[in-house]
């Protein structure tokens, strides 16, 4: 199975505050382009794991291996979420 | 319920706390009540909303979801402190860092014509900002200022005593089609008329701080300006006169150390009737530099009587309506001053860069040169580490101290914290009652716009 490769197209920074992760996303080529993401504990993992430069392979391993539950399910969980963030231009 | 001051944006990253009904709430620390004629003044010192409820309203049920929601409570188990650690720290995320520079310190000039026994500069060379380090300085403003507004603060030595400097930064600058703005620290002697209109045509001036050190006698022996037969006390009145008149703010400083806070507070009686219906005049009365020039300054005792005099001063000053910090705070404050700040420096004369008019141990870099000394600015910005009080303050949002800072050398005690809460309070009536007034206007417009229909 290929293994795809993503890049993030924003510097990245993931805050905990209480128990939500507040992503904040700053695109280098334009100071005013800056976002804020509201993640749940999953997603701050996920996300993380893309900024560490793991593929998406990679990450189901990672999130399988952190929540104890098998790749399958794993896999549905983040494809969903790297599929949006696909979607909102955040990573390619 | 009548919104004051909004909350700041940041609130809206974290959103709104959801209710929990299992549990119990009460007042999260940094939540002020204050009780107004008709109603309660609520204030968040973390999120800076500022409301206005009347006593009905508290009562309601739904009102308490709101404040549950906007965190004015949370629940019993709460960590206040830690919540506020957490939002500092998404705060400084935005904080942008290689921004640019677009803050200035210009030390025009080494060199002084006033002799205050206290001065921190007393041992540094004298010499003034060259004009080729001049010239040099504009381009340095120009490179790395981007597409920033310019904003040029005028320090010295007595910036006046090379006023030639500042006319060849704001013309370059203009030349060069910067936008800028400037302030000044200054013991405001050499102005005139003409030099005052420059001051607003050409440098811009919005704000001039002035050090007065006493009354008229105590004043002329402690400054000594090298020029004699004058009445130096009179003719800086009159230049603060000019300036206010001119639109310019000025923000009169009191040095306070352990013998003169009498003598202050009859110079705030005198400028308060001199300068009756200024709106744009401040008083400020702080320690002096370090020791303030006494050693017994440095015993607890008196470091504690200082702050009791300074408090009083401070006070006396906002009830005259010449208080500084008037209004509620609005934003979080995420850095001290210009030391920590990273869109700011300091020029001295020769070119170095520093980060703060304390400089000595703090050169970070030159206009010459385009790296910086990383280990002084990470020292820069190292904040003073909490105390076990700091977990109860209601003013921890307020509060960013910093270590390398010798102004944060009066220590918080008990006393500081309930003056500071205190301050809070008086600043939320002044917001309130500020709030007020433009309602007022506002209703009186609109009537004048219905007679006229």
């Amino acid at each position: 199975m290929m293994m795809k490769m993503m890049k993030l197209k924003y510097n990245v920074e993931i805050q905990a505050v209480l128990d939500k992760y507040i992503a904040v996303l700053s695109n280098p080529d334009n100071e005013k382009d800056t976002r804020v993401l509201n993640l749940n504990v999953t997603s701050a993992d996920i996300l993380n794991g893309i900024k560490e430069g793991l593929d998406d392979e990679e990450i189901y391993k990672k999130i399988a291996e952190i929540y104890d539950i098998d790749e399958a399910t794993a896999k549905e969980d983040t494809k969903a979420f790297i599929q949006d963030l696909k979607n909102n231009g955040i990573v390619e | 319920m009548k919104i004051i001051n909004k909350e700041v944006e940041i609130v809206n990253a974290i959103g709104s706390q959801v209710k929990n009904n299992s549990k119990q709430y009460r007042w999260m620390n940094y939540t002020i009540q204050l009780s107004v004629d008709d109603g309660i003044l609520l204030h968040n010192v973390l999120t800076k909303e500022l409301l206005f409820l009347s006593l009905k309203e508290l009562e309601n049920l739904v009102m308490q979801d709101y404040l549950i929601s906007h965190w004015y409570m949370v629940p019993d188990n709460f960590d206040d402190m830690s919540f506020y650690n957490q939002m500092l720290s998404l705060v400084s995320l935005f904080k942008k860092r290689n921004n640019g520079i677009f803050h200035y310190t210009i030390y025009t000039t080494s060199d002084c014509n006033a002799r205050c026994f206290y001065c921190f500069e007393k041992a540094i060379k004298k010499f003034p900002m060259s004009k080729q380090v001049t010239k040099d300085v504009v381009n340095y403003i120009i490179t790395k200022s981007g597409n920033h507004k310019v904003k040029i603060r005028w320090f010295g030595g007595e910036p006046l005593y090379n006023n030639e400097s500042i006319d060849y930064i704001c013309n370059a600058l203009k030349e060069n089609g910067v936008d800028y703005e400037s302030t000044m620290v200054s013991n405001a002697y050499l102005f005139d008329q003409d030099m005052v209109h420059k001051s607003i045509d050409l440098w811009k001036l919005k704000w001039i701080e002035i050090t007065l050190d006493g009354t008229e006698i105590v004043y002329n022996k402690t400054k000594s300006y090298i020029y004699k037969n004058t009445n130096a006390y009179k003719r800086v009145l009159s230049n603060i006169t000019m300036l206010l008149n001119a639109g310019v703010a000025v923000e009169v400083r009191l040095n306070l150390n352990s013998k003169n806070a009498d003598n202050l507070s009859e110079l705030i009686d005198e400028l308060s009737i001199k300068f009756s219906g200024q709106n744009k005049f401040y008083i400020h009365p702080r320690f002096l530099y370090e020791n303030t020039g006494f050693k017994n300054d440095d015993k607890p005792e008196v470091k504690y009587m200082l702050q009791k005099a300074c408090l009083n001063l401070e006070d006396k000053a906002m009830k005259n309506g010449f208080g500084l910090k008037s209004n509620l705070e609005s934003r979080f404050k995420i850095n001290c001053c210009m030391a920590d700040n990273d869109s700011s420096v300091g020029i001295l004369p020769n070119g170095d860069l520093c980060k703060c008019e304390h400089f000595e141990g703090k050169i970070i870099g030159s206009i010459y040169s385009d790296t910086f000394d990383q280990s002084v600015l990470i020292k820069c910005r190292q904040r003073v580490k909490p105390i076990p009080e700091c977990a109860t303050c209601a003013n921890l949002p307020n509060c960013y101290l910093l270590n390398v800072c010798v102004a944060d050398a009066i220590k918080c005690n008990d006393y500081w914290r309930k003056t500071r809460l205190n301050r809070i309070k008086q600043q939320m009536l002044n917001t309130y009652n500020s709030y007020l007034k433009k309602q007022q206007i506002n209703d009186d417009e609109n009537d004048e716009t219905e007679i006229q229909c």
